[in-house]
């Protein structure tokens, strides 16, 4: 990470390795069913050496996604400070967002099926701007639920210059 | 002043605590006592509240509401007497017919019986609207909750004189008084942003006159009228119009001088109607909407705040609740920058179904659908009387920024002062937003593959409803940096007291509770 994304603190805090595999398992299970509804009509219409060409092709492109999945995972951080909360996320496209602590309206922890076969659950933070999307993906359970109760007791919505 | 018609007596009682309102304003006197009326016994020596006040809908109100109905029954009916070679004749009795005239005859009864049913009851602390002939519904509106009282006159409405009354109460939709007579329709909303504001004591006047063609009463101030022929102009040099003309223009010429295969074309040009004239009527269209539904447009300080009227074929008058703006859009497309004409909008929370569209009768986001820079600038001071934005020092993107925004890079820039952040971006319409600290809810540092080869960085400005994505593009890395950290904290520590008081004046007292500095 370049000093532009550095944390205003300490160290960014990490989100769980293990949601690289949920990840991962989401991409394979897409490429599949994307690649097979490809495939097809390709080999159908052009010969089977295209249709070969059109699964390498897949192949590779699962690949490449498998490794920039846990690259992608360990991109993700947050931080929180006495007044606001700091995350940051992203590759190519990389994104610092900061959010008062006072115009949080509200905590949501979620999890899905894949998340919570591995013990992961996501927290959102919800603020009066559909803008905001600040989403910490891939935490621990139990990291997930302490950090909704952190955030309950210090005061969510207190602001009401949020109006 | 006259009183309004009592249906029933007030009932003595305890008196209702005192209202909110929409500014928090001492009591302005005693409440209204009625006089009993004759015969009655007389009343306990407890203090009385003042009298409710019912409301019928006006009687030709069925008619407005279907009038859709109304009128395809009319043009049958007309049709058949009008029909044949013998003149006026009735149509034949039988059963289709008889099946039509008892059909029209239960959806008159129901339409009276719907009216019958409908009343509109204003009691001491509140708002009821109540409807159902099978089913009662009560509908309950209290008077702290109101936010803008509009009257509006939808097309059918309007041709009989009729207008309806909008409640917002800040929840999605507001509710609707329909459908009262124009003058009264604007009694009733005098009386109720009165009552919304906490005067116990208001009555409804009769003597309030609003005209045909706007909604201004007696001591109305107009700020900002828009001319008719602006509008014009503002739809015609559109980005919508021209691209709608520009091409039709290119095939009719592209038709006439190469001509299909055929040659059919040169012959007789009149075939291209048949692709002209759906285009004409679009434009037709697009023209007739924008024009019809700003016409006599209007920003006006009227006693309980600001108010927008226009539209000639439903004439609305909506509100502007100053305490409720997010943020303003200054917007200029490229055709108007000659003439230096601006397009003003603004964010309001709770505006569900805010539209952006000319011609919606009810609330749009538009604050000046064209206007020059000094009236661009008038509504600023009377919307944000604390608003200083030829004072902010706007900053423009280093000069690696030209590879990205070739086109723009004089425009696009940033600035803040200690009540606003500003930004403009835009090329072929050149964009200023306007957002208080107060209202920024998170911030973003953006950055991909392109800009980091270039060193910059966006700063992204979350606000709640979005008129346009508020950035402050392609700055310097260690600028943006700076800058999100900045406003980060000045989104925590700011209020708008300062930008919704005149600046020279200190804030003084409490305007209202939240909007006080924090």
């Amino acid at each position: 990470m370049d000093d532009l994304f550095a944390p205003p603190t300490q160290q960014w805090r990490r989100i769980s390795p293990a949601y690289a595999m949920v990840l991962r398992i989401r991409m394979a299970v897409a490429t599949a069913i994307l690649g097979a509804a490809a495939t097809v009509p390709v080999w159908l219409l052009a010969g089977w050496v295209w249709g070969v060409a059109t699964i390498v092709a897949c192949l590779a492109w699962a690949l490449w996604q498998w490794v920039r999945l846990g690259r992608l995972v360990r991109s993700w951080g947050f931080v929180e400070r006495d007044d606001d909360l700091y995350l940051t996320h992203g590759l190519w496209f990389k994104e610092l967002t900061a959010i008062p602590y006072g115009r949080m309206q509200a905590v949501k922890v979620e999890s899905g099926p894949l998340a919570r076969a591995f013990g992961l659950a996501s927290v959102e933070l919800v603020t009066a701007s559909i803008q905001s999307g600040a989403k910490i993906p891939g935490l621990p359970q139990s990291d997930a639920e302490q950090l909704r109760d952190r955030l309950i007791e210090i005061g969510i919505g207190d602001d009401e210059d949020a109006r | 002043m006259s009183v309004p018609p009592v249906r029933f007596s007030g009932l003595p009682g305890a008196p209702a605590p005192p209202e909110q309102g929409l500014r928090t304003e001492p009591e302005s006197g005693p409440s209204v006592t009625p006089t009993p009326p004759a015969g009655a016994t007389p009343p306990p020596p407890a203090v009385t509240v003042a009298a409710p006040l019912v409301e019928k809908p006006h009687p030709l109100t069925p008619l407005v509401r279907a009038w859709v109905l109304v009128v395809a029954a009319l043009w049958a009916v007309g049709r058949e007497l009008l029909n044949g070679t013998e003149g006026l004749r009735l149509p034949p009795l039988n059963w289709a017919s008889g099946l039509f005239g008892a059909l029209l005859l239960v959806l008159v009864v129901v339409a009276y019986l719907d009216w019958r049913a409908t009343s509109f009851i204003v009691d001491a602390g509140e708002l009821r609207i109540e409807t159902g002939v099978f089913t009662r519904t009560s509908q309950r509106i209290r008077f702290d909750r109101i936010q803008a009282v509009d009257v509006t006159e939808p097309f059918a409405a309007r041709l009989l004189g009729l207008a309806e009354i909008t409640i917002d109460v800040g929840a999605e939709g507001g509710h609707k008084l329909r459908y009262l007579s124009r003058a009264r329709a604007a009694a009733v909303r005098d009386y109720l942003l009165a009552r919304a504001h906490g005067v116990r004591s208001a009555e409804v006047n009769q003597t309030v006159t609003t005209g045909v063609l706007d909604d201004l009463g007696e001591h109305d101030e107009v700020l900002v009228r828009v001319p008719p022929q602006r509008l014009l102009l503002g739809a015609v040099l559109s980005h919508e119009f021209l691209l709608l003309t520009v091409p039709l223009a290119l095939f009719m010429v592209g038709m006439l001088v190469i001509g299909p295969p055929g040659e059919t074309v040169r012959e007789s040009p009149l075939i291209m109607l048949g692709a002209v004239l759906p285009a004409l009527g679009v434009l037709w269209g697009f023209v007739s909407k924008r024009v019809i539904g700003q016409w006599n447009y209007a920003f006006v300080r009227s006693g309980h705040g600001l108010k927008i009227t226009r539209g000639l074929a439903s004439l609305t008058s909506q509100s502007v609740p100053r305490h409720r703006i997010q943020s303003l859009r200054i917007a200029q497309p490229i055709w108007l920058r000659r003439l230096g004409l601006y397009r003003l909008d603004m964010a309001v929370l709770g505006h569900r179904g805010l539209t952006t569209d000319e011609d919606q009768a009810g609330a749009s986001s538009i604050l000046l659908p064209i206007g020059t820079r000094a009236e661009v600038d008038v509504i600023l001071g009377t919307v944000w009387p604390g608003l200083r934005l030829a004072d902010i020092d706007l900053q423009h993107s280093p000069d690696a920024a030209r590879w990205l925004q070739p086109f723009s890079h004089g425009w696009v820039g940033w600035g803040w002062d200690e009540s606003v952040i500003t930004t403009r971006q835009g090329w072929l319409t050149r964009v200023q937003l306007v957002v208080p600290h107060g209202r920024v809810q998170s911030l973003a540092l953006e950055q991909g593959p392109l800009r980091r080869r270039l060193g910059l960085a966006a700063v992204s400005v979350h606000t709640t409803e979005v008129l346009a994505q508020c950035v402050a593009a392609n700055l310097d890395a260690g600028t943006a940096r700076e800058l999100l950290f900045a406003e980060k904290d000045r989104a925590r520590t700011s209020g708008l007291g300062h930008l919704l008081t005149p600046a020279p004046e200190a804030a003084t007292g409490p305007t209202t509770g939240p909007m006080s500095a924090g």
